[in-house]
């Protein structure tokens, strides 16, 4: 649950810092990449749907969502079309998968055996 | 450019569109290796390797792909 809601989260509390703040940074610099290309308008669940399932594995993707009309609202909103508007979906959607990727990660891991050497993943 | 703003609107980069997906490809190499490896001590060198390795045949699916749409 909170590997949803912060991306590398999960992998922080269970130790894996230095597998925590690679993963939160990369997850999160997709999604916020995806969103400067794009405009805050490619998360949209009425447009696609389909797309937004994907999205919404990253939990402020659902933010985003849920401000849609208070953004449309807004003078200097311009809605993205063609190919900025795809790139946009895609990066958010799989940042959204790729923090899915994390979470699965999270609910197969083991913790290092007692007497290994395992600070190496550390901070 | 200058008056782009940010996630308001989106960015002027319809001619470069094919070099995003450069990030796009190391940011999923990079959360691979990172989930996949035991050892985290070479994780970089392997993200690029893995980057390498998709942008090698994704250029080479669209050659492929190319040469299948000029002969047929």
């Amino acid at each position: 649950m909170l590997a949803w809601l912060v991306p590398g989260l999960g992998h922080w509390l269970v130790g894996e810092y230095r597998r925590a703040l690679i993963l939160g940074t990369c997850i999160g610099c997709i999604w916020l990449a995806g969103l400067l290309i794009g405009g805050l308008s490619v998360i949209d669940r009425q447009q696609h749907p389909a797309w937004f399932v994907a999205q919404v594995f990253t939990a402020p993707s659902v933010v985003v969502q849920y401000c849609t009309k208070w953004i449309q609202n807004r003078e200097a909103h311009r809605p993205s079309f063609g190919r900025m508007r795809e790139h946009g979906i895609l990066y958010t959607a799989l940042a959204g998968l790729l923090n899915l990727l994390a979470m699965i990660d999270l609910v197969y891991y083991r913790p290092p055996l007692e007497g290994t050497d395992a600070v190496e993943d550390r901070v | 450019m200058l008056a782009y703003t940010p996630f308001l609107e989106p960015m002027s980069l319809d001619d470069f569109w094919l070099i995003l997906l450069l990030p796009l490809v190391i940011g999923i190499a990079v959360v691979h290796k990172t989930i996949k490896m035991d050892d985290l001590t070479h994780v970089t060198r392997q993200s690029l390797l893995l980057a390498m390795q998709i942008m090698g045949f994704m250029i080479l699916s669209a050659v492929a792909l190319w040469v299948v749409n000029e002969v047929i």
